[in-house]
């Protein structure tokens, strides 16, 4: 067990190393001076001088990757070039609102995707199982974008339900919160509760069919028992990798989703970052939301162990 | 890729035939058909289009659909049906040529790993790395890195959409369309001179609770374009899949 966590974490570092690495590099393999990318169309040359030593873009490339390395090891993501604030703190600023919205969505889409999954799993080829399966197709269709549009059209100018956009703390108003959250949530969540179903369906049919869950259907078995304890357990690990993987999904609709709705979350200062060309930002989002996305999955690797016990690295 | 000549082998080329294969596969006729739409819509847009989608008239501003602007008009005056018919053109460009790339390069690379046992290591912790980080995100941090063109946001699209190797061609187009969208809905993918859905929806966004025609008809076929891509390739998958036939044919 401790071996294989080893081994993981092994692996996960190697990947963020890459990870890093391409973000890095990314500013210097792009063509052209990444001083004159950075201080954008309109700078003078004491601009673009001025932002070279700043960053110390004068130096050799290994000392400048070293050096940028050890800052971001030790928690330092450099300094905004709009508001020379620095990143790690702006970035913990919004925090919260990507947090919450990203929370609320996971716990959405899988409370309602795997029943769905599991229904039509087990009434496979029947008019539930159709519906659902076009659902999902239709979910993995719209863009996140386009639904969100859809609902602010029907809940907020129409029926005047919901607020058309902006965010509230949960510390402030527990009940204002949710309703603020609500479009966002359903909006973001379409496509996740599509993939999860998708593959609830796909894993549990591949179960439903074996012979342990006939002879538990022969010795008289009530159905709830065989569909949750016998055949959702060893389908769910297909269903948590599929959770998994689809945070990667989730982390870019977030971005999108907040930019609707006017949520001031990371997604808003990733995208104020690339309009105003704020290299550091956009680094350090890219290596929190990678680091995110690497840590869930490094956590379900080890999770898989307790669900299948077949499971050893 | 091998994608059409089992379809063509099934269906036969007598009506009876293709009725047959319409009946048992209903989805992807229609897909392949909304797609045979999409693209005529694409090719012949310039000809197609009542209006030059560039065209200002600032006396017809924001209004409602009507029999001389089927999708209304925009807060510039310009016809909306004549801009959507257009849009049509940067998707599908877009997304067939991500496919077709990502593909090649897939194939090259995992065909030069595969016999060269060194670099397949390397070449692997790289995809790993690159897997890790959101396809959006990393398409956004390369397009601010250049001027925003179709031809960065092709590159920025594709570039994520290597690492899985073994994807589907259908999945990664669709995935290709529904990220050039939202990187123009998000100001940092076609630049605004070429009408796309998503930097008309961008510039709609703003009249959302005067304009809903902005928003509407350039979502509708951005989603259907997608729709019938995955369509397509929902059924491809289960027509050439020998082992998901029979499952179906089980149940």
């Amino acid at each position: 067990m401790l071996g294989l966590i080893l081994r993981r974490l092994g692996s996960t570092a190697i990947v963020m190393t890459v990870v890093a690495l391409f973000v890095f590099g990314m500013l210097h393999l792009a063509p052209g001076d990444p001083a004159a990318i950075i201080a954008g169309d309109i700078a003078t040359q004491e601009d673009i001088a001025r932002i070279r030593a700043k960053l110390g873009l004068d130096r050799p490339l290994v000392e400048q990757f070293v050096v940028w390395l050890g800052h971001i090891l030790t928690g330092d993501l450099g300094r905004s070039i709009f508001s020379d604030r620095p990143v790690a703190e702006l970035i913990a600023q919004r925090m919260e609102p990507s947090l919450a919205l990203a929370t609320t969505t996971m716990i959405f889409s899988v409370l309602v995707a795997v029943p769905l999954g599991i229904l039509a799993a087990w009434r496979a080829g029947s008019w539930v199982d159709r519906l659902v399966m076009s659902f999902a197709v239709l979910g993995f269709s719209v863009p996140v974008f386009v639904f969100a549009y859809v609902l602010i059209l029907l809940f907020a100018v129409n029926l005047k339900w919901l607020p058309v956009m902006g965010y509230v703390s949960f510390r402030e108003d527990v009940g204002g919160f949710l309703k603020s959250l609500a479009m966002p949530t359903l909006a973001l969540g379409v496509t996740y509760v599509a993939l999860i179903a998708r593959i609830t369906r796909a894993a549990m049919l591949e179960v439903i069919h074996q012979d342990y869950i006939r002879t538990a259907h022969a010795k008289g078995l009530a159905l709830a028992p065989i569909l949750l304890r016998h055949a959702l357990k060893p389908a769910s690990v297909p269903i948590v990798t599929t959770i998994g993987i689809g945070v990667a999904l989730l982390i870019g609709g977030v971005v999108v989703t907040e930019s609707v709705f006017a949520i001031p979350g990371l997604g808003r200062l990733t995208v104020d970052a690339i309009l105003r060309r704020d290299y550091p930002i956009i680094q350090g989002v890219i290596l929190i939301f990678s680091g995110v996305y690497v840590l869930i999955n490094l956590v379900i690797d080890i999770v898989y162990t307790f669900l299948d016990p077949r499971i050893r690295y | 890729m091998a994608a059409a000549s089992p379809l063509e082998s099934t269906s036969r080329p007598t009506t009876g035939g293709f009725r047959l294969f319409a009946r048992r596969y209903p989805t992807v006729v229609a897909g392949v058909a909304i797609l045979l739409v999409m693209v005529a819509i694409a090719v012949f847009a310039p000809w197609i289009a009542p209006e030059d989608p560039a065209r200002i008239n600032p006396r017809l501003r924001l209004r409602p659909p009507s029999a001389a602007h089927w999708f209304g008009t925009d807060h510039l005056g310009r016809d909306v049906f004549s801009r959507t018919l257009h849009g049509a053109r940067v998707s599908l460009f877009v997304g067939f040529t991500v496919a077709l790339t990502s593909t090649l390069i897939g194939l090259a690379i995992g065909l030069v790993s595969g016999f060269l046992r060194r670099i397949d290591a390397v070449v692997m912790r790289i995809m790993d790395g690159l897997m890790a980080i959101p396809a959006i995100l990393l398409a956004i941090a390369m397009i601010s890195l250049s001027r925003s063109s179709i031809r960065t946001v092709i590159v920025a699209i594709t570039i994520p959409a290597i690492p899985p190797l073994v994807v589907q061609a259908t999945y990664v187009c669709a995935s290709a369309i529904i990220i050039e969208a939202i990187l123009s809905f998000l100001g940092a993918g076609t630049p605004p001179d070429i009408p796309s859905w998503g930097n008309m929806m961008a510039e709609g966004r703003t009249y959302v609770l005067v304009g809903w025609w902005l928003l509407v008809f350039p979502g509708l076929f951005l989603s259907l374009v997608v729709l019938a891509v995955n369509l397509l390739g929902d059924g491809l998958r289960e027509t050439l899949d020998p082992r998901l036939r029979r499952s179906a044919r089980n149940l």
